[in-house]
């Protein structure tokens, strides 16, 4: 109700420009329930489990109509869920935990990528296996994540001090033109692209080296979740459905991807490779055995471990599995 | 009274520039007065202030029993300026014929079209200020002055640009527009025989601050020109200009 | 033109080509440069896509172009008719101008929601300041004699407007709208950042990632080729419409002839009205109090907050970083610049060859070319003060062409008497005159300064406020986003009254009738 009132008067402020939106926004029907889905980055076979529940009607039959917005590097995903445009975000443990400390009141509902996708990607001829091997490397990577480098190698006890930080745009030139040794990436994006230009990249998942950091996590505020409890367990419902959906056949979902966004730019090889690396990241046998989204105790712990590391304090409560709970009782 | 009055009218500019001292002056309805003075006296200034376009420091102005504000309001004021300004975008003659619409006057495309013969310019209609030459230009901005068939006309040196034959030739052919109708008319000039075959009296000013140093009539004979009474009066305006020069140094 | 001229105006274009080719070939597996070849396979591979995102794009663009040039056209309306507005008007737009874009994208999308509103937004406020300012200037470039020509008809501000200033603005006007197409077309695909669903802006980002130098070269070909020829297009319509050319520069007067004391009142009442409008706007448009942090925040994080030495260190060494790079990017452009100015005056011959790359320069829209420049210059310093130099540039060259045009004539006959050469001209007589139009090309470029040296730190090289504040949002730090979009905010203006106060010193003495009262 609230996200409501609040578009409505974004809209009379926005004057000349509302009238154009307004063809968006009123397409309410009488029994479905509205919800935004705020996606972390554009569009691709990253959210694919989303496309399939969409297309296939997984959120429609619960009567829930999902607009997924898309991110992209000027779109933070913390203030539309806050301000309630969406009712659910995809996020990170270590963002959820700075917005917590900024003063959001956001629960991770759900975890997408129980591993970490960071990893270290180097090049055969000079490869980084372990941590250690990073003593001496230049490493290119955005000087933000220097409190993610030097968790890893507190983790691993590596001389933080003994590696090279070379300040780098995100994209994988400066690897292949030997500007630097390794960078640090995600496991699904750079090392594919490089691996769809024929460059073979050896990649260290950071997550395998004591790196625990949910990943692609599921925000919501405390407040959606005592409000639109039915929507949260309409909507996550049709997440899980979705992503089984991924599992059993991911070139399907690269199809369907490119089929939804066929101005997105997106190439079919790379986002079937993409969709395959990113399977083990999400999927295990806890998942298996649980459902998708599934987290244990243990990995709450860990990454409450690895948060500190990065200098962030935070509470179990973080996490909030009522909303899973209630889908495994059907 | 009526006419133009001006009474302990002075203008001090910022920094203390005295441009015109404390002045009384009359000039009387209809009749035509030839401002005359060196350079720089300020003569041009109490040309502005007269047409309001400068607020008096000091003293007041009455045109035609009015302020030059009321005055300009029923348009019952026209400028001839040194710089003929004319609007480079219009034509000659939509730059004539604009006087009239600024007067918010009724079109007159046949006194336009006199005005423009009169001042020799015709077949020049439709060309643009740019491609006329400097006397040109001067003269159809004397002819934007007079299209506003106004009350009181302020000339300030209009035919400075034009050769001295034209010169005498718009002389003979303009004057009578505006005595014919009556206009008050304030001529300012460096032209001595200018002064005396176009006005009915001369005002010589003393170099700056101007003060009035000669009032003098023109007899309606000198007026003719080139007789004795031009001589003479002439000669007498020339000492005059001379002699107060000599005084400021 | 005869075939001789054509083929003087084809040699720069045809150069710039083959050197590229050249470059590209040497550099061949380094992913750093597609050659025209390369690129031009890519384009006619993928024409359809290229031709809906571009679409989207300048359909964007357009709406954005021409809502901020009639907002522009209004605010102009009504400073001319209510002078004692003008100030404060001007100052707003200045401060709207100013404000970083990335804290103004995720701002309004929040606003607007899903949709076209952010794009067309941005591009409007791209827009409005340039046109707002070329306006005025062209509604004041008015000789003081035709002014008092309508006066002494009893005339007021409106028939001024009517008669005189109205058609003496139109060449500024389309000047402005000139300068206004690249821009508008900047602040459409800076929005599609915002999360837009198509458009050449999210392709940008979307090849960046998958090293697609090809795709990259292509989107900023696409977007610098589409530029040029909107800034073409306005020109021809300007010339036809005009009969004559329009100005190619906006040489306006800084801030006019007020008085010391009526711009310290300007500047009070600027100050209120715009903690009113930041205080006001966010209760106004609802805006939730975790994004929108008003001005008492902002004092808060900066002065009496538990963490404020902290956030006041980390903002300020940013900074630091910032000004590094903006400074001398700056002062490189406007020489380089002044320089080019004055070469191409002493060697008419260069002018075909040399005009057609600082177009090309000016059009191409940052946000696709930072990548690709950074790439190409590495991420050190040189990349970013060659490309706040690279926006600085084509601004002060304009305005010095114009400038050391304006030796008047017959001061140049004096020369001529005196057998003086060309360099001495340029030295004595050209160059003086030049100064009023390099100082207002100066003060123009301020806001552009800042505007490329925060989207290159926040696109590629990760330093600096520009890098703060993206690094601010994502992690949710509001408090210290809308601190770093107040300190550089603040920052612009008072760099812009500072090189406008030093313009008037020079105006002063080289070109007393532009300080008139």
């Amino acid at each position: 109700m609230s996200s409501r009132m609040i578009s409505r008067r974004g809209l009379l402020a926005g004057g000349a420009f509302g009238a154009l939106l307004a063809g968006g926004l009123t397409r309410a029907h009488a029994q479905t329930v509205q919800a935004g889905f705020q996606l972390s980055w554009l569009h691709s076979v990253q959210f694919a489990g989303s496309y399939l529940a969409l297309e296939n009607g997984w959120w429609q039959e619960s009567g829930l109509q999902v607009s997924l917005l898309q991110g992209g590097p000027n779109a933070p995903v913390e203030p539309p869920v806050v301000a309630g445009t969406a009712l659910v975000g995809i996020s990170a443990a270590d963002y959820a935990a700075s917005a917590i400390e900024q003063g959001g009141d956001f629960r991770i509902i759900g975890v997408a990528m129980q591993k970490n996708p960071f990893v270290i990607a180097s090049l055969p001829a000079n490869p980084v296996n372990v941590p250690a091997d990073l003593q001496g490397k230049r490493i290119g990577m955005a000087i933000a994540n220097t409190p993610v480098l030097k968790a890893l190698c507190s983790l691993n006890n590596v001389d933080f001090n003994a590696i090279t930080i070379v300040p780098t745009q995100y994209s994988a030139q400066p690897l292949v033109s030997n500007e630097v040794d390794c960078l640090l990436c995600w496991e699904t994006d750079l090392p594919v692209a490089m691996a769809m230009n024929g460059i073979k990249a050896v990649t260290m998942l950071m997550a395998d080296h004591g790196y625990s950091l949910h990943s692609q996590t599921y925000i919501t505020t405390r407040d959606s979740l005592a409000s639109r409890r039915k929507d949260l367990v309409a909507l996550m419902a049709g997440e899980l459905r979705g992503w089984q959906a991924y599992h059993s056949d991911t070139d399907a979902a690269a199809e369907l991807t490119l089929r939804m966004f066929p101005d997105a730019g997106l190439d079919l090889a790379t986002q079937k490779l993409q969709a395959k690396r990113q399977v083990p990241l999400m999927f295990s046998d806890l998942t298996d055995a649980n459902g998708f989204g599934w987290w244990s105790d243990e990995s709450v712990a860990a990454n409450i471990r690895t948060l500190a590391l990065l200098g962030h304090k935070v509470s179990p409560d973080l996490w909030d599995r009522s909303i899973l709970d209630e889908i495994q009782a059907g | 009274m009526q006419g133009i009055t001006c009474i302990g009218l002075g203008k001090t500019y910022r920094g203390g520039i005295e441009a015109v001292s404390p002045l009384d002056l009359n000039f009387s309805s209809g009749r035509t007065t030839a401002l005359i003075g060196p350079s720089g006296c300020g003569k041009s200034t109490l040309l502005r202030l007269i047409a309001g376009l400068e607020e008096p420091s000091v003293g007041d102005v009455r045109v035609l029993g009015q302020s030059p504000a009321e005055q300009r309001r029923r348009a019952g004021i026209s400028v001839a300026f040194q710089d003929p300004s004319l609007l480079p975008w219009l034509t000659m003659q939509s730059n004539i014929s604009l006087a009239r619409k600024l007067a918010r006057k009724p079109p007159d495309p046949a006194r336009v079209a006199r005005l423009i013969g009169l001042v020799g310019l015709g077949g020049f209609e439709k060309v643009r200020p740019a491609a006329l030459s400097g006397g040109m230009r001067q003269r159809a901005a004397m002819a934007r002055a007079l299209a506003s068939d106004p009350q009181v006309l302020l000339l300030d040196e209009p035919f400075g640009a034009v050769d001295e034959l034209t010169r005498r030739q718009l002389a003979r052919d303009l004057s009578p527009l505006w005595k014919s109708q009556g206009t008050t008319t304030l001529l300012v000039t460096h032209s001595v025989d200018e002064a005396i075959m176009l006005s009915d009296r001369i005002v010589v000013f003393s170099p700056r601050p101007a003060r009035v140093v000669a009032d003098l009539e023109v007899p309606y004979a000198a007026e003719l020109g080139d007789g004795p009474e031009f001589r003479s009066l002439k000669d007498k305006v020339l000492t005059v200009l001379s002699a107060s020069a000599a005084m400021a140094k | 033109m005869r075939t001789r001229d054509w083929l003087a105006v084809l040699l720069g274009p045809v150069l710039l080509l083959i050197g590229w080719q050249l470059l590209a070939t040497g550099l061949e597996g380094k992913a750093l440069l597609a050659g025209p070849v390369e690129v031009l396979h890519w384009l006619t591979q993928n024409i359809g896509l290229v031709a809906r995102a571009l679409g989207r794009t300048l359909g964007n663009a357009a709406l954005g172009y021409l809502a901020g040039n009639l907002i522009a056209i209004v605010l102009t309306g009504i400073g001319i008719l209510f002078p004692k507005l003008l100030g404060v008007i001007g100052g707003l737009a200045l401060v709207l101008f100013c404000l970083p874009l990335i804290a103004t994208g995720p701002i309004l999308r929040s606003l607007m929601g899903q949709g076209e509103g952010p794009q067309i937004t941005l591009a409007a406020l791209a827009v409005s300041y340039t046109s707002l300012v070329t306006l005025l200037t062209g509604l004041r470039a008015v000789p003081s004699a035709w002014l008092d020509l309508v006066h002494v008809y009893g005339r007021k501000r409106f028939a001024e407007l009517w008669f005189v200033r109205a058609r003496a603005a139109l060449p500024y006007l389309f000047a402005g709208l000139q300068i206004a197409a690249p821009a508008a077309f900047l602040g459409a695909m800076v929005g599609e950042f915002t999360g837009a669903e198509r458009g050449l802006g999210v392709l940008t980002i979307r090849y960046i990632r998958a090293l697609d130098v090809a795709a990259l070269w292509g989107i900023s070909v696409v977007a610098t080729v589409v530029s040029i020829m909107a800034y073409a297009a306005v020109g021809m319509m300007a010339r036809l419409v005009l009969h004559d050319l329009p100005p190619v520069v906006l040489l306006s007067s800084p801030a006019s002839g007020r008085c010391g004391k009526g711009r310290f009142r300007d500047a009070v009442v600027l100050v209120v009205a715009v903690l009113l409008l930041w205080w006001g706007g966010i209760r106004l448009l609802g805006l939730n109090p975790f994004l929108a942090k008003g001005p008492l925040d902002v004092a808060a994080a900066l002065t009496w907050s538990a963490e404020a030495s902290e956030s006041r260190a980390a903002l300020f060494l940013a900074f630091r970083q910032s000004l590094g790079f903006a400074l001398p990017g700056y002062l490189i452009g406007l020489g380089v610049g002044a320089g080019l100015a004055m070469l191409l005056v002493l060697v008419p011959a260069v002018v075909p060859l040399i005009m057609p790359i600082a177009v090309a320069l000016r059009a191409v829209p940052i946000v696709t070319t930072a990548p690709v420049f950074v790439l190409f210059l590495g991420r050190g310093a040189t990349g970013t003060i060659t490309l706040v130099a690279v926006m600085v540039f084509f601004p002060a060259l304009v305005a010095c062409i114009h400038g050391l045009r304006q030796a008047p004539g017959q001061v140049l006959d004096v020369f001529d008497v005196y057998a003086a050469g060309p360099f001495r001209k340029l030295l004595y007589a050209r160059i003086p005159a030049m100064l009023p139009a390099l100082f207002a090309a100066a003060r123009m470029s301020v806001p552009t300064a800042v505007l490329a040296v925060t989207v290159v730190e926040w696109l590629t090289t990760g330093r600096g406020l520009g890098s703060l504040m993206a690094l601010s949002a994502s992690t949710s730090n509001y408090r210290m986003l809308w601190s770093a979009v107040f300190l550089v905010t603040l920052f612009s203006v008072l760099s812009h009254a500072a090189v406008a106060s030093l313009e008037r010193h020079v105006l002063r003495i080289y070109a007393p009738e532009q300080v008139r009262q």
